[in-house]
């Protein structure tokens, strides 16, 4: 028997430990309705003053965990939105712009100003001088900047703004002229009221003209030399990537001197990571909000960063194939908005969006942090909206009474299909559709629940094959709210989400030209009154996205961002 | 050498039908402009892409084109980052690698001993404790045991890492957390087959003979026992690849089967085809590997 001492003790603790969790309750693990408090982090990061213990410079290492380090290659013309967020420690913009003002406004970054034409086809941009590249490729000149945004928009590039930035008689620009070192003129096909919002994000990054001929494409695209306040380091494909500070950087030295990225695809490893102290900054979905908290970990807030909406799929333009008018809540674009097979449809959708107990998702799904909104990703309360836009309410007595008016008094003819997508705007999004469902169901209504992965409803929505379907999505708001309907409801564009309307096109193509924001703010707001009108979809709510950072972590300047936080230089110390 | 050629030729035959099979079937997905092209681009600028990445051409020229290429090592390149679809696979497979090795080794470390002296001693307290070690590691599913023990020994006790790939410490949990399934099932393949063996005549002959016990356990029952447990080996080696997938998820660990997912939902073709045939190619090795220590193992086995 003593010869079998080591591997019974041995298999014991295993079965043992198992048993033990197992039974137990995992730590801190919050109740769905209890609502977040409000941290004390949110106030204004202040500069830290440092006390004679600690070192001068940057000092420390940030871990950040992400779901994912996308494709990993970063080039203007390669890879997508998550890679141009992953590098955006290296790399620069032109324009910065910050979104926690009122209107949203641009800041200079790599251009330290900017003028635009009258009939807004001409934009000049002056490049701030003395800007070094790391790595000695020299200064930052207008030659970059064109290099890069013709880049951005050559044929075939994979860039999420590619169709903003391509050049010929069909493109958005005419040509990038270099006027001086210092001054690239960029002139549009058409006016873009909306360049310096491209100019601003991630994937317009400015990168060496110089380093890319020296060293190629393909090796530059795996090894970024930029301008920002870190510098690339090393990076493991899924894995990691590192960067070290840039000591007296032009804008904003960092307080840390590493930061490394980590793909943690799993949340629950994230979480462990954060509590355990392996990693120091990753997102929290709501309801991890307490446990981080628990587990000595603080909470940054974005509030207003992410759009609940229920879409009513396969409203499409009467000459698409998949078309369908025996979809009860599709209208039928040949007759009058006021005739009485549209005001039909009108019923049947203002039924679907009073039967939504929409306070119910805030608070049982969101945690009680969201406000409510009748539009898509359109946030109220400020006056990019209408106070006429009124959500609305729960009530599934009068959902019931319309359906009955509309002649659906026992539910539609075939069942509707409620996708609940994963991988698409926000991790929430199946619960928030099972919600939805269990709620259209209470009314009589036959709904299946189908999970399905965002890449393949991609491809329903593109071919406009959305009738009968609905599912619940959670994407970042926009800037300017009407964006997101221009990205999301353009029948022009290859993806919608199941609403086209030539009418509606021609709202957004009228805002698109407007280059004063106060014009273009009024001008959007004919946009939402057309969405209100139609009930183009269910909004349900705004709600708010979380970071949790550790201990030896102090204030952040983090700024509302749709995708993910970046800006790490402006975290600073504990204390 | 005849026998290995032969084996040669059915293997290049089984790669280019699983090439053929994996090339059209992944085409049904859906169309990978979806998602590598801006949401608003125009018609044009999807043809612009299209025609870049070789999607403009019919089908079936795309089929020759890739088959002919990938005779000559070209897998082509993948859609979203434009690097070779080989050079990416191979940068994952040595992790991919690791993890299902070090999951063998202690899946063989555990299973063995135990599975032999289980059969040895039925009913025993090792062979109890043994059955209930694999009942668990079979039914409880990775992604459950995987987080319990992140949660243990990473929350908890902080002594390891709960996930990404530095370091010898931060294969331990993922190992042990594949390595239990592994042994699972080996464990119980080892016991009944030892069991099988111990009743037959040979070993009745072999004790009345009056060989120690050592001898007749380890050198005439193991030697026989061992070619179902071997067979299962291999297949095992192949399983383990294929569903490392999920460990690697729940570990942060970046092997082949998170670049193959997330290949799959991206709709990077090349990147799918590549890994599948290199999966296949290592399938087959694996088994060829497996034909050839059966020889050593039973010289009776020989191959014409």
């Amino acid at each position: 028997m003593k010869k079998y001492t080591i591997p019974v003790i041995f298999i014991l603790l295993i079965l043992l430990s198992s048993l033990f969790l197992s039974c137990g309750t995992p730590a801190a693990t919050p109740t769905t309705t209890t609502t977040p408090t409000t941290p004390a982090t949110t106030t204004t990061p202040t500069t830290p003053t440092q006390t004679s213990t600690t070192p001068s410079g940057p000092y420390g290492d940030l871990v950040v965990v992400r779901d994912s380090l996308g494709s990993e290659v970063w080039a203007p013309d390669v890879g997508g939105t998550v890679d141009s967020y992953n590098m955006s420690p290296v790399y620069e913009t032109l324009t910065y712009m910050n979104y926690d003002d009122e209107p949203y406004s641009y800041y200079p970054r790599l251009a330290e100003r900017w003028t635009v034409s009258d009939d807004g086809l001409i934009w000049d941009f002056y490049i701030h001088q003395g800007i070094q590249w790391q790595g000695n490729y020299g200064e930052v000149t207008a030659a970059d900047a064109k290099y890069s945004l013709e880049l951005l928009g050559s044929p075939g590039s994979t860039n999420n703004l590619a169709a903003q930035f391509n050049l010929g008689t069909d493109g958005a620009v005419e040509s990038y002229n270099i006027i001086d070192n210092y001054h690239l003129q960029v002139k549009l096909q058409k006016a873009n009221a909306l360049l310096l919002f491209y100019t601003s994000q991630p994937e317009a990054s400015i990168v060496s003209k110089s380093y890319f001929e020296q060293v190629g494409h393909d090796y530059a695209m795996k090894h970024p030399v930029g301008t920002g306040p870190w510098k690339f380091v090393d990076y493991q494909p899924a894995n990691y990537i590192k960067f070290e500070a840039v000591t007296n950087h032009w804008r904003k030295t960092p307080d840390f001197a590493t930061l490394t990225l980590k793909s943690v695809p799993e949340l629950s490893a994230r979480m462990a990571m954060l509590e355990s102290g392996q990693a120091d900054i990753g997102s929290v979905p709501p309801d991890k909000v307490a446990e981080a908290e628990a587990a000595g970990l603080h909470i940054r807030e974005l509030g207003g960063t992410t759009c609940f909406t229920t879409i009513l799929g396969g409203t499409v333009l009467n000459s698409e194939p998949n078309y369908d008018p025996t979809c009860p809540w599709v209208y039928n674009q040949d007759e009058p908005w006021d005739s009485a097979y549209n005001q039909n449809v009108y019923l049947v959708r203002k039924a679907l969006s009073l039967a939504v107990n929409k306070q119910a998702i805030i608070d049982k799904i969101l945690n009680g942090a969201g406000t409510l909104t009748p539009l898509h990703d359109w946030p109220l309360g400020n006056n990019w909206a209408s106070d006429a836009w009124v959500p609305f309410p729960y009530d599934p007595d009068e959902a019931r009474a319309l359906l009955a008016q509309a002649g659906y008094p026992d539910g539609f003819s075939k069942p509707i299909t409620m996708y609940a997508v994963s991988g698409g705007g926000n991790p929430l999004d199946p619960q928030a559709s099972e919600a939805v469902a269990m709620d259209w169901q209470a009314i009589g209504l036959d709904v299946n629940i189908v999970p399905i992965e965002w890449s393949v409803l991609r491809a329903k929505t593109s071919d406009r094959d959305t009738a009968w379907c609905s599912y619940v999505t959670g994407w970042g708001v926009m800037a300017e709210p009407w964006l997101d309907i221009f990205y999301s409801y353009y029948s022009k564009s290859s993806f919608n989400d199941g609403f086209e309307s030539l009418e509606l096109d021609q709202l957004l193509d009228d805002t698109f030209a407007i280059m004063d924001t106060e014009q273009r703010r009024v001008a959007s707001l004919k946009v939402g009154d057309f969405l209100y009108d139609h009930i183009c979809d269910v909004g349900i709510a705004v709600g708010t996205n979380y970071a949790a950072m550790s201990a030896k972590t102090g204030t952040w300047r983090i700024k509302y961002l749709p995708v993910m936080p970046m800006d790490f230089e402006y975290v600073t110390h504990a204390g | 050498m005849k026998y290995i050629l032969g084996r040669l030729v059915q293997a290049i035959i089984l790669v280019i039908i699983v090439a053929t099979v994996v090339f059209f079937i992944v085409r049904l997905t859906g169309d990978p402009l979806d998602t590598v092209s801006d949401p608003r681009a125009t018609a044009q600028d999807r043809a612009l892409i299209a025609q870049k990445l070789g999607l403009d051409k019919p089908l079936v020229t795309q089929y020759f084109i890739f088959i002919t290429n990938a005779f000559r090592g070209d897998f082509g390149k993948s859609f979203i980052s434009q690097e070779s679809a080989l050079k990416l696979v191979m940068q994952r497979f040595p992790a991919t690698l690791e993890l299902t090795f070090a999951a063998m080794f202690l899946a063989l470390i555990i299973s063995l001993p135990i599975g032999i002296y289980s059969a040895v001693r039925p009913g025993g307290i090792l062979d109890v404790i043994g059955r209930a070690f694999a009942f668990i590691g079979m039914a409880a599913p990775i992604f459950w045991t995987g987080i319990l023990g992140i949660l243990i020994f990473s929350v908890k006790l902080h002594i390891l890492p709960a996930g990404g790939r530095e370091g010898f410490v931060s294969l331990i949990l993922p190992a042990v957390t594949l390595g239990w399934v592994a042994a699972s099932g080996l464990l119980r393949l080892t016991r009944s087959s030892m069991l099988d063996v111990l009743n037959m005549d040979y070993i009745r002959m072999a004790r009345a003979k009056g060989l120690s016990e050592k001898i007749v356990l380890w050198k005439h029952a193991l030697k026989n026992a061992a070619l179902p447990v071997l067979t299962f080996f291999a297949l095992l080696f192949i399983l383990l690849i294929g569903s490392a997938v999920i460990t690697e998820t729940v570990f942060s660990w970046p092997g082949v089967g998170r670049l193959l997912m997330s290949s799959v939902l991206s709709r990077d073709f090349p990147v799918v085809q590549t890994g599948i045939i290199v999966l296949c190619i290592a399938y087959i090795l694996a088994n060829f590997f497996v034909d050839l220590v059966y020889g050593l193992l039973n010289p009776k086995i020989r191959y014409q």
